[in-house]
């Protein structure tokens, strides 16, 4: 199998499944037990704060563990607008955030928020202009991801940062796809809010944080006995809490390494693919994005044919995002940086990682461009 | 062996119709269609077919036979070749059988399209009918074993080279019973599941005419009910409620029964008469398909169904260009502009078309 959908999820890191498997035998206390046996799984979920905080230079206590990337952006959001709607209740947002991100906002405009869109150019990018214009007294949240889940697109997040701080307005960045990819610090970048996931990193599905910078309040969805300073309540997940921490603390120690690995990968399945196959075209911005990220778009192709084909060649990639029952949708996110449907529909992500080898990328560049004829040739026929 | 994609809806019999395509030694892969939203959430979830309940009782029988299954969105093309349609005949005071477009345009059609693309030999499908090819490579389309849940009038449209493609494993089986037997044996979680709906984006508990009504509301318009004379006898829903044959939902009008003989258009109207005001002694069709290719010579006589489930009527057959012509032996009871009429000898199907108004 040629894995290359890093972007859906990573493979779990030995290293990360060698730290939970504690927790998943002998040390199966509840954390918030005094006794030895709850004293040790606290221990795992302590270290593995630690470890969270410093792979995204933040403090221990400024991180709150969820259940993955989308309970974190649904805190952010909700618990952000929940805080702060005796301030105001405008809120910001690109068209291009991942759906727990939209849907949440959404969700608020129905409730009495007001929700505007921040406008994104054809590579997907946000400028920081936009945003000064649109802020209002009333603007009380700004959500923007700080890389894009299909384009991989890395946006000015600290630029708009210092605006919103400037005009005492919270910042939350989406930073699920940045992790273990670029240099992710918090505190550098300014915001108040951002939202991680496990799994995406090697860590297992389940487990996600949420940095909240000390001072900022968001208001809880989950009630219950004040785990997580309150902020999320319920017994906590220590094999995944432990798994999250262990994969963490790996991948920001081999940034100055790996992610270039990957863009040679990259850049070459780019240039192979690009040379083999006319009417292609790269989506997203051709310098400003994730080093693992090649998305590009065929002409007269449907995507999902492509990927089944793929699949048949034990090749895996993706197209848009998977909707719930399993169907590929034509692509929001390259709706809103308005490439025609024409190109849209044709649109086809691979995101390498850390297991990637040559021979996985050369694949690919061996079967696509003839797969690509097959699909032109039936659509034509 | 061959590789096969099959159309899982998620009920028992297209779940069967694969496991049995596994059983008979072919490489079978799985695929359900989403094909349609029902706009409510509560609908969407579980109601019917195409509903994430639906998706997910086929991905679970998929995973018991040992097959992989993918989701592919059709609900473009369903719109187009199906819903749209049907919509608009009801709109034109039609009755139209959408099942007959599905099948040729879109199981037939796309999604054989896709599984050619995909490198897959054919296509199996759930339904009750059989197909056979003689030795000269002809295919033949028949009845299905089952008489009482025979499909083949739905299939009429498929031409010789969506024959050479499909295969219906259930139109062998003998009873319904027996294809919930085997689905028991098999494991499969949908071996007692409901049958489904006649017209499966409807939705349970609503007719027709409630989805025209949601999409083109000047097109359902309550108006009178009138007799041969013309004079008025009561108020109708709207004309996408009735059908030609129909006798319910039309008020106590009469001492004797009475029917719907024609939908009135230019005057919104249901026109409504005595028992014997039904019966037509020959029809029009138009969108003539035959299963060989050829049309039938002049004079040629078969059964003719007019309606899905009606009796066989003998009729004697007319070459008209696009369509043809029907002379009935005896005059034949409702009749209904948009409906397909079917054309048998003994099982076999050999054709048909879709009647037109006169």
């Amino acid at each position: 199998m040629h894995y290359l959908d890093y972007a859906a999820t990573a493979p779990i890191l030995p290293e990360a499944r060698e730290a939970m498997l504690p927790y998943l035998g002998d040390t199966w206390g509840n954390p918030s037990s005094i006794y030895s046996r709850g004293r040790e799984a606290r221990k795992g979920i302590d270290e593995a704060r630690e470890q969270v905080a410093m792979a995204i230079g933040a403090s221990p206590e400024e991180i709150v563990f969820t259940g993955g990337g989308t309970e974190a952006d649904n805190l952010a959001v909700k618990g952000a607008a929940w805080a702060g709607e005796d301030r105001g209740r405008h809120i910001l947002l690109t068209k291009i955030e991942h759906h727990a991100v939209l849907d949440s906002a959404e969700w608020l405009a129905r409730r009495g928020f007001e929700v505007e869109y921040l406008p994104v150019d054809e590579t997907g990018l946000v400028s920081p202009g936009e945003v000064a214009t649109r802020l209002r007294d009333d603007t009380i949240l700004v959500c923007l991801m700080l890389a894009n889940n299909e384009i991989g697109t890395i946006e000015p997040v600290p630029q708009i940062a210092a605006l919103c701080r400037d005009r005492g307005v919270l910042t939350f960045t989406d930073a699920v796809q940045a992790l273990g990819k670029i240099h992710v610090d918090v505190r550098a970048m300014g915001v108040d809010l951002a939202a991680f996931s496990a799994h995406k990193i090697g860590g297992p599905k389940g487990a996600g944080a949420l940095y909240v910078r000390r001072g900022v309040k968001v208001v809880p969805h989950t009630h219950g006995g004040g785990q997580e300073r309150g902020r999320r309540s319920g017994t906590e997940n220590p094999a995944g809490v432990v798994g999250f921490g262990a994969a963490a603390a790996l991948v920001t120690g081999e940034l100055d390494t790996e992610p270039e690995r990957w863009r040679g990968l990259r850049d070459r399945l780019w240039k192979g693919l690009e040379g083999a196959i006319s009417g292609v075209r790269l989506n997203g911005h051709p310098t400003k994005r994730l080093p693992h990220n090649l998305n590009l778009s065929v002409r007269g192709v449907i995507g999902e044919d492509v990927l089944l084909m793929l699949d048949a060649k034990d090749i895996c990639a993706s197209t848009g995002s998977a909707c719930q029952s399993g169907s590929v949708e034509p692509s929001y996110v390259l709706g809103a940086c308005g490439l025609p449907k024409a190109w849209a529909q044709g649109a086809l992500r691979f995101t390498v990682g850390r297991s990637t080898v040559d021979s996985d990328v050369e694949a690919a560049i061996e079967v696509l461009p003839a797969i690509v004829e097959r699909v032109r040739s039936f659509n034509r026929g | 062996m061959a590789r096969l994609l099959a159309a899982m809806s998620g009920g028992v019999d297209s779940s069967v119709a694969a496991a049995l395509a596994v059983r008979a030694g072919h490489e079978v892969v799985g695929a359900t269609l989403k094909q349609w939203e029902f706009p409510d959430e509560e609908a969407r979830l579980t109601k019917g077919c195409c509903t994430l309940d639906a998706v997910a009782d086929a991905r679970r029988a998929a995973d018991v036979i040992g097959i992989p299954h993918y989701t592919f969105d059709f609900r473009e093309v369903f719109a187009r070749e199906v819903v749209d349609p049907f919509i608009s005949d009801y709109a034109n005071g039609l009755t139209p059988n959408p099942c007959v477009r599905c099948n040729e345009l879109v199981r037939f059609g796309a999604l054989a399209d896709k599984a050619r693309l995909l490198a897959f030999d054919g296509l199996v499908t759930g339904h009750y009918a059989r197909v056979s090819h003689d030795a000269q490579g002809v295919g033949h389309l028949f009845r299905a074993r089952n008489a009482d849940k025979d499909q083949s009038y739905v299939l009429y449209a498929l031409g010789q080279s969506a024959l050479a493609q499909a295969t219906f494993p259930i139109g062998e089986v003998p009873t319904k019973d027996a294809v919930r037997a085997t689905a028991r044996d098999l494991g499969l979680p949908n071996a007692d599941r409901e049958d489904s709906l006649e017209v499966c984006f409807v939705g349970e508990g609503r007719r027709p005419g409630d989805v025209v009504a949601e999409r083109v509301p000047v097109a359902v318009r309550r108006g009178p009910i009138v007799d041969d004379s013309g004079a008025v006898v009561g108020e109708h829903r709207g004309l996408a409620y009735y059908t030609v044959g129909q006798r319910r939902g039309l008020g106590a009008i009469a001492a004797e029964p009475r029917y719907v003989t024609r939908l009135d258009l230019e005057r919104n109207a249901v026109v409504i008469g005595a028992d014997e005001a039904l019966g037509v002694a020959h029809l029009e069709a138009t969108r003539a398909r035959f299963v060989s290719g050829a049309a039938p010579a002049d004079g040629e006589c078969f059964d003719a169904v007019v309606r899905y489930r009606a009796d066989p009527v003998p009729a004697t057959y007319v070459d008209g260009g696009d369509g043809f012509r029907l002379e009935f032996d005896r005059p034949v009871r409702a009749v209904a502009p948009g409906q397909a009429v079917v054309l048998y000898r003994n099982d076999e199907v050999i054709g048909g078309g879709t009647i037109v108004r006169e």
